[in-house]
């Protein structure tokens, strides 16, 4: 027991002994009961650290909301009930969005048929064309075309020699 | 001992304790709001340490209280309330800290609330030199804690601020107790032997 109060603990027991004084060996267990100065010592690191949780303490503000658990907060027995419920609703989410992008592209292709499906429109939709195409060739009108002799397809090479006649090389 | 200080100092409530535990896990709600109005301070100062705003401390501790309510019935050994408390606690606050991480890389704000933690200038703050002085305490912890590993500032935290024994770390880091050992005795040998972190720790007792 005397040699044991001529030990007194090191730094490394010492803060062994503020983490758990029971894992210190038997023999610094004893001794800490006994020796002041090894106590003491150990005690002034405790309030040290101590200290420390009580100022974070004084220097936090003190909860003001109170706190409130709905009535009909559903209890852990519910749970699997909230459970089935959002699955219900995911399920239904998504079969809308696929029912909405089904009907938006089932909707647009008989319109896109609907142009050009009735036997009368096509007959319409081919008149149009004929008339485009004939502007395509010449977009002049009628009278222009006779001014600019268009319309008179007789005149041949020998009429336009006999305007303008070559001359002789 | 300290861890067995705090042990005595909790056995007189134990069985109270367990018992509002066991009657709020029968669905009995006024129990359960004694064990609110037993730990709202504690959740709230445990968020309050490691975010450092009220108005979110107040909105997690309702959200634990939230979980814990819906989740009582979980509990299997209702003396480790305030440990299966606590851990919810630290998983709210973890979540929080992980989306104020992620919306940070959208926004041009400061991303860690720990390294830079916002005053509160509510009704709680009397004077300008009580004001000075939160600050300037809080500036040091944030500096003492910066010394330390994660593990082992959480550790310290929940020793030393949140007044946990090892027990009950052990059940909230859901880690065993001789690990939990390791790291408190590693955060307090820095304590004890970097002469930084000890004047530190000095400055801020006095």
């Amino acid at each position: 027991m005397n040699l044991a109060k001529e030990r007194h603990l090191d730094e490394q027991q010492l803060i062994q002994a503020v983490v758990d004084e029971n894992d210190l060996p038997r023999s610094m267990q004893a001794h800490l009961v006994s020796c002041h100065q090894c106590r003491s010592s150990k005690v002034s690191f405790e309030q040290e650290l101590g200290q420390l949780g009580q100022l974070a303490e004084r220097y936090s503000p003190p909860p003001q909301r109170r706190i409130t658990i709905p009535v009909h907060e559903a209890r852990s027995s519910r749970g699997t009930f909230w459970n089935w419920r959002n699955a219900i609703a995911a399920a239904a989410t998504v079969t809308a969005v696929l029912l909405v992008f089904w009907g938006t592209t089932s909707f647009r292709q008989p319109t896109e048929f609907k142009i050009a499906g009735t036997p009368s429109e096509l007959m319409e939709a081919k008149r149009l064309m004929t008339e485009v195409n004939v502007l395509v060739e010449n977009a002049l009108p009628p009278l222009y075309l006779e001014i600019t002799a268009e319309y008179e397809p007789d005149y041949d090479r020998e009429f336009y020699q006999f305007l303008i006649p070559q001359t002789e090389t | 001992m300290a861890s067995t200080d705090d042990s005595n100092k909790t056995s007189g409530t134990s069985a109270q304790l367990v018992l509002l535990v066991n009657q709020a896990k029968d669905g009995n709600r006024s129990a359960f709001a004694r064990l609110i109005d037993q730990f709202q301070a504690d959740v709230f100062r445990m968020v309050y340490y490691r975010i450092r705003s009220r108005a979110d401390a107040e909105d997690i501790a309702q959200d634990v209280f939230l979980k814990a309510y819906q989740k009582i019935s979980s509990i299997k050994d209702a003396s480790r309330f305030r440990g299966w408390l606590f851990s919810i606690t630290l998983n709210r606050i973890r979540d929080f800290q992980r989306k104020k991480r992620f919306r940070s890389l959208f926004k041009a704000e400061d991303e860690n609330m720990e390294s830079q933690p916002p005053l509160e200038t509510g009704t709680d703050q009397p004077d300008a030199l009580d004001h000075v002085l939160r600050e300037d305490f809080w500036r040091q912890i944030r500096l003492i804690l910066n010394k330390l590993s994660k593990m082992e500032r959480e550790v310290f935290l929940l020793r030393f601020f949140d007044h946990l024994n090892i027990n009950e770390i052990a059940g909230a880091l859901k880690k065993n107790e001789s690990t939990i050992k390791t790291h408190l005795y590693r955060a307090l040998a820095k304590f004890k032997k970097e002469p930084e972190i000890r004047q530190l720790l000095k400055e801020v007792i006095q």
